[in-house]
């Protein structure tokens, strides 16, 4: 386990150094000119003298690889750089706008586990039956239908029509419900077939049968048998999809102008803001990855034997 | 099988409608009328029409051109690309190898999406940039299938009997090695149409794909966003249009891969 931890560890390092000087390089080749911005987002016209005291001052004179490394270094000390269009730091941005994606997401999660738990168990438990073709259906029409349609139809039924929700409000309960429903809709039907699946081999498996035939109660079959075992498939399917729920609050937060991320991502590009948009895909990047990290581990605590096995094909 | 059969009818239906469908479209996706402004369904406009007289349906109809022409195209860049890169990387092996498949592994440690939306963001929005950034990104899981598969085929003894009855590497390429990985590529293909096509239609979406006026079914909805209360009509069509072709082509890769498994 500890060698294990140690190198998916430095894995993990290299490819965040990796990630870094991809997104530094392709803010680098963004065309327009930072210092330029700078004085536009003023409103001021430089004089070309200006422009270059403004460029020494803020380091673009130096040669790719120096501008990557403080930049690198900043990132270290938790300094992101100056974002001229919000007049402050990056850094205490990005922080205020993490607090509301992670809120967004975080109920969203809540909601595609609840409701792919429940979905995929009655499914697997009355498989075949009316209710079961019904949730199939419901599954591929979740994983096909595009999240800004549906983001801008429940909008439509809930705010416009039933009156449900307010358009505008970005506080409290109420206002987070439709966005996290559409951010995870597009998943639910994923999980559902994932957890169909697990169930469905669990209850096949010989310990089920067994207990079963000794009476024991299906319900506590079910809750402390069946679903346990089903976790480590979850937990994976959890590594795989993140990314598209991470890429889901673009959308999402566009449609509801949730005051995330994803919308400060969006107005950083309208802005050309790019010092904003770097820290942006380096923070999204760096959450991706700790994710993964965390979730391989975790697969590693609930199913040791994987690890195991991945020691018996390397000593042979 | 049959139901593999009528799903792979319907896709194909799908295809030679959009190839049809500007000569199909009741009136010119372009011309404004401003007499009929965000009006409901009627008779000369079967959809509605837009904030500026467009006929709804015939820029339906023109968008399915646009939208899928995109995605079978994007498809056929990230799989040249990749198939080339994942070949070259297999056989080669080594130093460009470990190159190719380190710069692969970084760019997937970002969320695809997100990278995407930086990329065009940065390179400016028009349909050409889209199509740059999202190949710069999805050309790496092709990349690293055919590789896999690539070192899987070349570690066969007949791969050996071929080079030492002197095959040369183009000959080893295309009359070994791609015959016995094409059919599990194209397979993946036809399950990546789906994903491909909600991440065109999200980004112009965003407003960093297809630009307006060319009807595109993700622009279409952007534009139609403002009219929400007003005039819903402009949102429930091109949803809808990207919704029905996603969900055969879902249904379709679903069940390629099911009859895949069970040969």
């Amino acid at each position: 386990m500890k060698k294990y931890l140690y190198a998916r560890i430095f894995q993990l390092f290299v490819v965040m150094l990796g990630a870094s000087l991809l997104t530094f390089s392709v803010t680098y080749l963004a065309p327009s000119d930072p210092a330029e911005m700078m004085f536009m987002s003023k409103d001021v016209i430089p004089t070309a003298e200006a422009l270059n005291t403004a460029r020494e001052a803020m380091g673009l004179n130096k040669p790719f690889i120096m501008q990557y490394m403080d930049w690198l270094l900043g990132i270290c000390k938790g300094d992101l750089g100056y974002s001229y269009t919000m007049q402050m730091p990056v850094a205490d941005m990005l922080g205020m706008r993490l607090v509301k994606t992670l809120e967004l997401s975080l109920f969203a999660i809540a909601i595609l586990f609840a409701l792919s738990i429940v979905l995929g168990v009655i499914s697997a438990v009355k498989k075949n039956s009316f209710a079961d073709i019904l949730i199939n259906v419901f599954s591929a029409v979740s994983i096909s239908i595009p999240s800004f349609w549906l983001g801008l139809i429940m909008m439509f039924v809930f705010v416009v029509k039933l009156h449900i929700f307010k358009i505008t409000s970005s506080e409290g309960f109420s206002a987070m419900v439709l966005p996290a429903v559409t951010l995870a809709f597009p998943l639910v039907g994923r999980y559902t077939k994932q957890i169909r699946g697990a169930v469905l081999d669990e209850i096949n498996s010989n310990y089920v049968v067994g207990a079963v035939a000794r009476g024991v109660n299906r319900k506590r079959i079910l809750f402390f048998h069946i679903l346990p075992n089903t976790l480590l498939s979850i937990t994976t399917l959890f590594g795989m999809t993140v990314a598209a729920l991470l890429g889901g609050t673009a959308i999402v937060e566009n449609i509801f102008s949730w005051p995330g991320l994803g919308t400060m991502a969006l107005d950083a590009i309208t802005y050309r803001d790019y010092t904003l948009l770097q820290a942006y895909v380096i923070l999204m990047c760096f959450i991706y990855v700790g994710i993964n990290f965390i979730v391989d581990v975790l697969t590693h605590i609930i199913d040791p034997r994987i690890e195991m096995f991945g020691k018996e094909v390397q000593s042979e | 099988m049959n139901r593999t059969k009528l799903l792979l009818f319907l896709a194909a239906g799908i295809i030679v409608f959009s190839l049809l469908a500007p000569h199909l479209a009741p009136n010119d996706p372009y011309v404004t009328d401003f007499k009929n402004i965000l009006k409901p369904p009627s008779e000369t406009y079967p959809f509605g029409t837009d904030q500026v007289g467009r006929c709804i349906m015939s820029r339906i109809f023109y968008g399915a051109k646009v939208s899928l022409g995109m995605t079978f195209l994007l498809l056929g860049i990230i799989f040249l690309t990749g198939v080339s890169i994942g070949i070259v990387a297999g056989m080669h092996g080594g130093l460009v190898d470990t190159v190719i498949m380190r710069l692969a592994e970084i760019i997937l440690a970002f969320p695809d999406i997100v990278l995407a939306i930086a990329i065009v963001g940065i390179l400016g929005s028009n349909m050409v940039n889209t199509l740059i950034g999202l190949s710069m990104i999805w050309w790496t899981k092709y990349a690293r299938f055919t590789r896999v598969s690539v070192k899987q085929v070349m570690s066969k003894t007949y791969i050996s009997a071929a080079r030492l009855a002197g095959a040369s590497n183009f000959n080893l390429v295309t009359k070994y090695i791609l015959p016995n990985i094409l059919s599990g590529l194209v397979i993946q293909l036809v399950i990546d149409i789906s994903g491909i096509m909600l991440a065109l239609s999200g980004l112009s979406f965003l407003g960093l794909g297809v630009q307006p006026p060319t009807p595109e079914w993700g622009n279409m909805l952007n534009e139609g966003r403002a009219y929400l209360q007003t005039a819903p009509w402009l949102l429930l069509y091109p949803g809808l249009a990207i919704f029905i072709v996603v969900i055969v082509f879902n249904l379709l890769g679903d069940s390629l891969r099911d009859s895949i498994d069970t040969i």
